[in-house]
Order: C-alpha cells, then structure tokens, then sequence
C-alpha cells in the first residue's frame, strides 16, 4: 500500500488530531492514528474513547486499507520537514517506510483492527447554530467546568435548548455560570444534553472561518462537523445538579466597581498571597474597598486601597484570587456590579444584554478571625 | 512455624524432603517466598531472586505456592492457639503473639502451655513450629527466632538485660540489613554497645526508630498483644516477565495494578487518603513515591491517574521489574489542602 500527503495539511491535521489523544491511558493502541486510506483520500482518526477526531485528506492511491501509527512519531517527522509531500509504504507485515526528500524512515505500525470503531450517532436531533453564538457559549461557561473527575455530571457544561434560545451551565462547586444565548432561529429541537469539556474546547479552536455549525444530538452522542473534521464524543448521561436553587435571590449589598481596575488590584495583591490558598480579603465599606492578603508562613502581605460604589454594612470575604480574577475576566461590562451577602454565602455578577444574558456566581473562603 | 511454605509444600510432596525447596518464582524470574532447611544452607533466603537463588544451588526444587492449602493450615494453628487464649495477635499466616498471663487452662507456666502447643502442631498438622517465651513482645519474638528450627527459647525477666547487652546487634528485630551497618560504622556491634547512647543521640542518628531502638535494649516494651489488628493498607504489587522502561507498558501494568487495588478496596471495605507506588528497578533497588490528598482513594480511575503521576516525575531512572500500589491511612494532613473554600450546597 503506498500514498502520499501533503507536508502542511498533514501536520494541522495531526496536530488537531493530538488534542483529542489522551494524556494517559492503559490502552496503548489510543496514543495512534489510524490512517483509513480509501481511492482518493485518507481518513485519520484519534480518539479517547470520549471523544473521536476524524480528518479527512485528499490523496491517490491505487490500493485502499487502514493502518495505525503512532502519533507523536508522525507528527514529530512532519514538523521537521520544511515543505513538499511525505511519501508512505506500508509492508504487509505494517512497516511503513515513509520517504521524504531528506531520506528515508521506517516505524512499526499498529494493528488497524485493535483500533476502537468510530461512534454511530443514531436519529440525531440537530440543532443548527452560527458559529459565532456557539463560540460565545463555550467562551462564556467552559472556564467554570469541574476538573474532578470524581464528579462526572460537573465535567462538562449543560446545554438546555429550548425556544430558539440555548442556555448554558458550567460549575465546579466553588463557581457558577449560567449563560442564554437568545434569538436563535434554525433550530426547533427542546431537550438538554451535558456535553463534555475537552469536546467543547476542541471545537472552539475549530470556529473560526465558519458560519453555521450542525451539532447533532443522540441519545448517546454528540457530533459536528467543521471543516471537513468530525468530532464526536459521548455525552454525559448523568443528572446535572438542580443548579437554579443555589442561585441566591436575597443578596442584598451591592458593590459597583470598575472591572479593571479590581482586576488589576487582585492581580498585583495576590502575588503575595499563600501559593496554594491564594487567599485574599475584600474589606468593603463606605464607598472603598480594600484588597488585602497575608500569608503567616512565607511573611508576605498586600494590601490596596480603591474606590467602589457602596452603601450597605460593612463587610469582610474572603477568596481564591484564581476563581475570582477568572469570574471577573468572563464579565461583559466595564463597571460590575457584584451583589454580596454575608462572608460565608455566594456573590454574584448578573448581564443582561439584547441577545444574552448571564448569571455568576462565585464562593468565598471562610476568612478564620 | 518453621519455613512455612516449604514444610507444607515438603509434608504434602514427600519426593521434596530432605531436598532444598524454594516455594514462588522460576528459574528465571520472581524470588523466592520461602526456603526450606536444606535450601537455606546454600544461603538461600526468602526475597532472594529465584536467580540468584539458582546460582547459588542448581539443585534447587522451585514450587508453585499454593496459597489456600497453607492459610487452611494457618487457621488449623490459630484454632489450637485459641484453645489456650484469647488474646492472639496474628504477625503473619505462620506466626503470633500469644498474652498466657491468664490462660484458659489455668496452666501456670508458659513454656508448659509453648510445649503442649508445639506438640499439637506437629500432631494434628505434621509440621514444626518454634516458641520464645518472655515477659514482653519484643523479647518473645527474638526468643522465638533463637532455636529455629523446632526449638523453644525463654528468656527470663532476670536474664532479659543480660542476654539483650550481649545480643548482636543485627539479632534485634526491627534492625534490618543497612541500619545494622549503620550502627556497626559507629561502633555499635552489640546491645551493651547501643547501651551506651543516650535517646537524643539515638533519635538523632535514627530518627522517631531510635526511641524504639533506646528501649528496646532496655527490655522495655509495653505494647499489648491485640487481637483486633487494625488495617493500615492495602495494595498490590506485581513482577513482570520482562523488565520495562516504556511509559506505555508501565502504564498498562499500573492498570492492572490499580484495578486489583481498587476491588479490594471495595471488598474489605478500606479507606484511606495515601496512595504510595512502590518501584523496583532491575537491578533490585526499591523506591516508593508517596502522596496524601484530601479526600479517599478509592477509584480505580482515580487510583491510576494518582499513580502515574507519582510513578512518572520524576523519571524514572532504570528499567522497572516490580510496580506496586498501596492506600493507607494516615493522619498526615493532606498536601493538597483546600482550606476553607465553601461550596456550593449541589444537589
């Protein structure tokens, strides 16, 4: 079996297709691609389990067969090459040879049939959507997906479709964000589906000269198309959390800050804080807020003073500057409003725009004097 | 009892007795389990590896243990030790701490009841067992080692200091291989020697061991014998066929490890927030990686990804032969730690 690529289309395709590779895994077959070579083009697939990328690249070749190689190997000669085409020859034993205009290289290929099929996305609903609202939807939630394995249903971001709206929810116990995209026509399909995060970010770094997006939605999985790749992954059977009960309603101080220059403030203020904590203070009281840090063990302090809008009883909260620089960054306004309670209870940031409206909230750290 | 697994694999096969027998590994790969008599005069030793093992006697019988025949032969013991007293404290399959202060049978002298005991081991069992006798734990167990095999030692109360300042110091239990050379560089050969440091320098040189190592040779040992021993781990651990250094194959066998973890785990029903990976390299070095998180170990999933990270940095730096995965408890606070951070009540 012999075919030929192209040196640069190749490469992206193996660099998108490395994204979905798993960091690790007890199966070894995974960290391949499988090269499906047909008549005229090339279908290379990687997958998790979770999630499968399939590219497809045009070629000619008189024989048809499939082979998985090891990725990191393929993709390591590709990016040595300056430009031109990689000539591949697969033996019947699956030695490829591939043959560039510097030399020649062999590698063992794996067996195709050790690879995992790819996902059959049965009956889907499909639910069309511009690119661009698709971007703001991941843009907007995915930074607040739990990381915890431990937690399945918070390992992705729920998606209620309903009403020519969508509306999206990612939370990792100590954030949460809501975030409805209105007035989207083209799509009549009601339903909710957790869709994984690592799905959603390898589709996001694909939105970018599109228009229209198709995802389609199965019982089981989730697949779109972009580009000429496809990506499929498995949905997240599980229940999300009734999320809409923990959304305070009776946060009664409102502080009204610029954005950036609270940003900056907690960006300068928690380099001294403790490295694993990341602790710091907002004492808020007559119309100042007063950003502070100490960390005991290392007998590092921060400490700044700046000017905010507020008239309610003074108060002193404690929390993760990490969470905190991060909830603040996804806000949409140049001046927030960030409406508190008590120390031990959430904050929240709410947007509401023409066509999008988002909810945030975020947990503070029990302050100890 | 005497070399456990070999007696029973010699009882059971008598084409094997008076022959030197090593129960576990191969020609080529594991090590032995245990050695019989006759094996250990070719300086064959438990842990040793069956190749070494080999070499130093061609002649060698390797035997495939079998598990459930000696601990049916172990529970056989316990019931006879139970016949005596409730307060037994099992050390391994083959080996207990017996308390006869008050014994069931009223019998006032220990080494009566040892002798009785032994006796009724080699009748209803058909093997040798061997008894020490002291007014402590510590002290029993030296004594029982001190006439192997089938053999019976006392030491008195009014002899205990003696015998201990006279004792070299490698016949201490709890005073392995390297911490004996470790003391005998310092001129410490025997106890009278140890005898001589105070508890800061011992403590000093070794650590919260030399409190235990200070008393020790004073005959000083209050620990009760437990009948309930309380778990501590669990884990696994597994030699390969072949020694291996590729991330993938170290992988795969972490796998297999972190799934026999993990059903055990659920079967006895343990929990425990330390996850350590033990390593042996080809050349038979041992180094574990350990780590104490916040929350319980309990996922395979969780156990596997825990484990490669402590397995994979830093790099490994031979050829693996052994990977193991233990889960304890302990009451180190978690190097994870998460302080106060509140959560969101989701339900």
């Amino acid at each position: 079996m012999k075919f030929s690529i192209n040196k640069s289309s190749l490469q992206s395709s193996l660099i998108s297709l490395n994204k979905v590779i798993p960091v690790r895994s007890t199966l070894p077959i995974l960290s391949s691609v499988l090269f499906d070579i047909q008549k005229d083009h090339i279908e290379l697939i990687a997958t998790d389990l979770e999630i499968t990328l399939s590219v497809i690249l045009p070629t000619e070749t008189a024989e048809t067969g499939k082979i998985a190689i090891p990725l990191k190997t393929i993709l390591d000669i590709t990016q040595e090459i300056p430009e031109g085409d990689l000539f591949f020859e697969i033996t019947d034993i699956g030695k490829i040879i591939i043959s560039t205009d510097f030399g020649k290289y062999t590698i063992m290929g794996k067996q195709p049939d050790e690879f995992p099929s790819k996902p059959s996305v049965d009956k889907p609903n499909e639910v069309i959507i511009k690119a661009r609202d698709l971007a703001d939807v991941i843009d907007n939630t995915n930074y607040a997906v739990s990381k915890d394995e431990m937690k399945p249903q918070l390992l992705g971001v729920l998606l209620q479709m309903k009403n020519e709206q969508i509306t999206a929810v990612a939370t990792d116990g100590h954030r949460l964000v809501q975030y409805t995209k209105m007035g989207m026509k083209g799509h009549t399909f009601e339903g909710e589906a957790i869709l994984p995060s690592k799905f959603l970010s390898i589709i996001r770094g694909q939105l970018v000269n599109q228009d229209d997006v198709n995802l389609k939605i199965s019982e089981n999985h989730v697949q779109v198309t972009i580009d000429g790749s496809t990506i499929y992954s498995r949905i997240i059977k599980q229940r999300f959390p009734d999320y809409e009960s923990v959304i305070p309603i009776d946060n009664d101080k409102k502080m009204t800050i610029n954005r950036d220059e609270f940003l900056q403030s907690i960006k300068r203020v928690s380099i001294f804080s403790n490295k694993s904590t990341k602790q710091i203070s907002l004492s808020i009281g007559d119309n100042q807020l007063i950003v502070s840090t100490e960390d005991p063990e290392n007998i590092t302090t921060g400490r700044e003073k700046i000017n905010c809008e507020y008239d309610g009883d003074p108060l002193a909260i404690g929390y993760n500057a990490l969470y905190l620089r991060e909830v603040l960054m996804h806000q949409k306004e140049d001046v927030v409003k960030m409406r508190l309670k008590s120390p031990v209870s959430a904050g929240i940031f709410k947007y509401e725009g023409k066509k999008e409206k988002m909810t945030t909230l975020i947990m503070p750290i029990r302050i100890n004097d | 009892m005497d070399a456990f697994y070999a007696s029973v694999e010699q009882r059971d096969n008598p084409e094997y007795r008076g022959k030197p027998v090593a129960v576990g590994g191969s020609k080529v790969r594991g090590v032995v389990a245990a050695a019989s008599y006759e094996a250990r005069k070719y300086g064959i030793y438990s842990a040793m590896p069956s190749r070494t093992a080999y070499r130093k006697c061609p002649g060698i019988i390797f035997v495939k243990p079998r598990f459930e025949v000696y601990s049916g032969v172990s529970r056989h013991v316990m019931a006879i030790f139970r016949d005596y007293t409730d307060l037994v404290e099992p050390l391994s399959l083959d080996e207990a701490y017996l308390d006869v202060t008050r014994n069931k049978l009223r019998f006032s002298s220990a080494v009566l009841i040892a002798r009785e005991i032994r006796a009724r081991i080699k009748a209803e069992t058909g093997l040798t067992a061997s008894a020490g006798i002291s007014y402590n734990k510590f002290l029993a167990k030296i004594a029982s080692g001190m006439n192997k095999p089938n053999g019976m030692t006392i030491i008195p109360e009014e002899e205990a200091i003696e015998f201990l300042e006279k004792l070299p110091i490698q016949k201490f239990y709890g005073i392995g291989k390297v911490t004996a050379e470790k003391m005998k560089s310092i001129d410490i050969n025997n106890g009278a020697d140890l005898k001589k440091k105070t508890e800061i320098e011992l403590m000093h040189l070794f650590g919260k061991a030399g409190k235990y190592y200070y008393n020790a040779v004073r005959g000083e040992d209050n620990r009760k014998v437990s009948t309930e021993r309380i778990r501590k781990s669990l884990g696994a651990e597994r030699t390969f066929d072949i020694d291996y250094s590729d991330k993938e194959a170290l992988t795969l066998q972490l796998g297999m490890i972190s799934r026999v973890v993990a059903t055990r785990l659920k079967k006895k029903n343990f929990r425990g927030r330390t996850l350590t990976v033990k390593i042996k390299y080809f050349d038979f070095e041992i180094h574990t990686r350990s780590k104490t998180f916040k929350d319980y170990v309990i996922d395979q999933q969780d156990i596997l990804n825990k484990s490669m990270d402590l397995l994979f940095s830093p790099k490994l730096e031979k050829p693996v032969r052994l990977l193991g995965i233990t889960v304890s408890k302990s009451d180190k606070q978690p190097e994870v730690e998460d302080n106060n951070q509140i959560t969101l009540q989701l339900q």
